[in-house]
């Protein structure tokens, strides 16, 4: 690390562009108050740890809406970029050096450091939870609950199935033994029966009887079936030839009705000519007329126009004296009347030549075209009562073979029901001549049934078993995650206690490799037990506590333990910053603790601000304020 | 390194976790922010078997 170049634009109290350039070992920001030691050191917070957005605000100028900054460390480059919401939040975009929230813990030592504030607040307590935190030790307790939490659960779990497993077992097996001590029971009863020579004979005809009489069952069964089978199938038969005879009775009555119409019609046939006849001559009268009419009409119509031409001045054609104009008009008024006279008469004779051809066409229409309709409908009947009649004497041949059907499977059913009732005598007979036999028998065919059935029963357990099996390997897994979060909380115990020795020896060791910071505060070493708490010795063996020191002490105890967790825990960080905290100690000492992190300082780039009395000139801090590896005097 | 501890290494690689990549695991998700519910169920999912932990990167 030879360049560190940190180039700002509107931060703090700097508006515009800014460059300051650091180095490796102390650099001392020399300034008075308000110059902005404070913005600069916010700044290089700001490119080098991820910042919530209230210490944003701190970072971006007051008055400005953004501004970055930018750091770059020999050939890497970080930069963040501020930008001012509406709301007034300020949102941070870029690269920033490191993401682990801790390493600010320690290297950041200002007012606002939660460990420096525990320290000068005096509480022990907060102090020791910083610590533990900072050293990750909660992380291993947080899963180490964590891991508790889950073996419980799955102790429970696994309790909870062995029990089910176990009293199903325990049910499975009580079950088993009273099957399998069953069969034996039958099994020993079937030999004792089986081995009666006296049996044998009956129980081979009670056998053979049975056998018959279960395959006659069949076979009654079958036929009963097929008796059912045939009424069925007669019934639908039945039903469709109800159907075609309903249907053939509808078209015989309309046959009849046409016929009967017919022969009316035919009757009449010879008034309707004379009628239609009489008719037609009526027409042709009334259409003479009308013509007659027609012509009377043009005839006055040639008139009245004459009438109207010469109604001004009309002459008389026998005198040649003009004729007078009112006579001349009360003959017009008169022609007019007489044609629209004339003209109602011609609709008149019009409607009544309508009426006579209306009656003509019903006449025709219901004389020669009906018969003609007639003809045609009754031959089309004649086709559907052919067709129908057909298909009548088809159903009536099939429901005669069903009929035929039926009784020929009563038949062979009566005849199977007379040889099972045979068979059954013969039984009776059978167990009437042989009765202790037969007893046997009937016990021996009992014993087979419930034999068959406790295999069963046996079966069923073995799938039960099965069952079980799953249970147990559940069981097992819930066993098996009990104990591997058993071993992994184990494991992490141990790293819980390896971590708390190492971090308390670390941090101890590296304390007291910065004794003489130590001893600056006039404080023996160590300074931490193992369980993280500050164990506090002055000078000389006298214990103390936190609030018994003073500032400038807690100030020298604060750096000590910041810088002596820097190099335990963020060591690759190149940046341990004291903002104000140097004020607090006297010069003397002051300039030892600044002596002695120049010397202890190697890779790291340890910046400090001090305020320089003011001058009487106020003006922004310049990278001639940064003093590096100098101790201002 | 304790001979429990080397034990205990031992007989959860025989179960498919390896504790240590385990812990740099779970303390880098602890610092990120993680809730211990979320640590809680991935734990009992690398338990479980679900997450192999020794071939996960």
């Amino acid at each position: 690390m030879n360049r560190i170049l940190l180039e700002l634009e509107n931060t703090g109290v700097f508006k515009g562009e800014q460059t300051f350039e650091l180095a490796k070992g102390l650099n001392i920001i020399y300034a008075p108050n308000a110059s902005g030691k404070s913005s600069l050191i916010a700044a290089l917070k700001a490119v080098t740890i991820p910042l919530e957005s209230e210490e944003l605000k701190k970072v971006l100028n007051d008055y400005e809406d953004s501004g970055f900054v930018k750091l770059s460390i020999d050939d890497q480059e970080f930069m963040v970029k501020l930008t001012r919401k509406a709301d007034g939040t300020i949102i941070a975009s870029g690269k920033v050096f490191s993401n682990n929230g801790i390493v600010s813990k320690v290297t950041f030592i200002d007012l606002e450091n939660e460990l420096v504030s525990a320290i000068y607040s005096g509480n022990e307590e907060r102090t020791k939870e910083i610590l533990r935190e900072i050293s990750g030790v909660n992380y291993f307790e947080t899963i180490i609950s964590v891991l508790s939490g889950l073996r419980s659960e799955y102790e429970h779990r696994w309790q909870i199935r062995k029990l089910d497993y176990e009293s199903r077992k325990e049910e499975i097996e009580r079950e088993e033994k009273e099957v399998e001590s069953r069969l034996q029971e039958i099994r020993k009863r079937i030999n004792e029966i089986l081995s009666k020579v006296e049996i044998e004979h009956v129980k081979k005809e009670m056998e053979e009887i049975e056998k018959q009489l279960k395959d006659l069952d069949g076979k009654l069964s079958e036929i009963r079936t097929r008796e059912i089978e045939i009424k069925n199938e007669k019934e639908l038969k039945r039903r469709d030839l109800t159907k075609i005879n309903s249907d053939l009775e509808f078209y015989y009555e309309k046959r009849d009705n046409l016929l009967k119409e017919r022969d009316a019609i035919t009757e009449k046939l010879v008034d309707i000519k004379r009628e239609i006849e009489n008719l037609s001559l009526e027409i042709k009268e009334l259409k003479s007329k009308i013509d007659k009419i027609t012509s009377e009409i043009l005839e006055k119509d040639k008139i009245l126009k004459r009438r109207r031409e010469v109604k001004e001045f009309a002459i008389c054609p026998y005198c040649g004296n003009q004729m007078e104009k009112s006579r001349i008009e009360s003959e017009i008024l008169k022609l007019e009347n007489e044609i629209i006279n004339l003209r109602k008469r011609r609709e008149e004779l019009f409607y009544e030549v309508e009426a006579r051809e209306r009656r003509i066409k019903e006449l025709r229409q219901g004389g020669e075209e009906r018969l003609k309709s007639i003809k045609e409908e009754l031959e089309e009947l004649d086709r559907k009562i052919g067709e129908l009649e057909q298909e009548k004497r088809k159903m009536e041949k099939e429901l005669r073979k069903l009929n035929e059907k039926e009784k020929e499977k009563e038949n062979e059913r009566r005849k199977k029901e007379e040889e099972y009732e045979l068979l059954v005598r013969r039984l009776k007979l059978l167990e009437k001549e042989y009765p202790e036999a037969s007893k046997l028998v009937g016990e021996y065919e009992k014993l087979k049934i419930e034999e068959n059935q406790l295999l069963e029963r046996r079966d069923r357990l073995h799938t039960r078993r099965a069952q079980l099996d799953e249970i147990y390997k559940d069981a097992i897994s819930e066993q098996k995650r009990a104990e591997t979060s058993s071993l992994l909380e184990e494991y992490f115990r141990i790293r819980l206690n390896e971590i708390k020795k190492l971090s308390v020896n670390n941090i101890n060791e590296v304390v007291s490799r910065n004794f003489k910071l130590l001893r600056l505060a006039e404080l023996e070493f160590p300074i931490l037990s193992e369980d993280f708490e500050l164990r506090l010795t002055r000078s000389g063996g006298v214990p103390t506590t936190l609030t018994e020191l003073s500032d400038a002490e807690k100030a020298i105890l604060v750096i000590a333990i910041t810088f002596s967790l820097k190099e335990c825990i963020a060591e690759d960080f190149p940046f341990y910053v004291i903002d104000t905290l140097i004020e607090f100690i006297d010069d003397a000492r002051a300039k030892e603790v600044l002596n002695y992190l120049m010397n202890a300082a190697g890779n790291t780039a340890i910046v400090v601000t001090k305020t320089k009395a003011y001058s009487g000139e106020s003006k922004f801090l310049t990278q001639e304020n940064i003093l590096v590896n100098k101790i201002p005097v | 390194m304790s001979r429990r501890k080397e034990d205990i290494i031992k007989e959860l690689k025989k179960r498919d976790i390896d504790p240590v990549k385990l812990e740099k695991e779970i303390v880098t998700m602890l610092r990120k922010g993680v809730s211990a519910t979320e640590i809680s169920s991935f734990l009992d999912s690398v338990i479980g078997g679900e997450v192999d932990e020794q071939n996960s990167s």
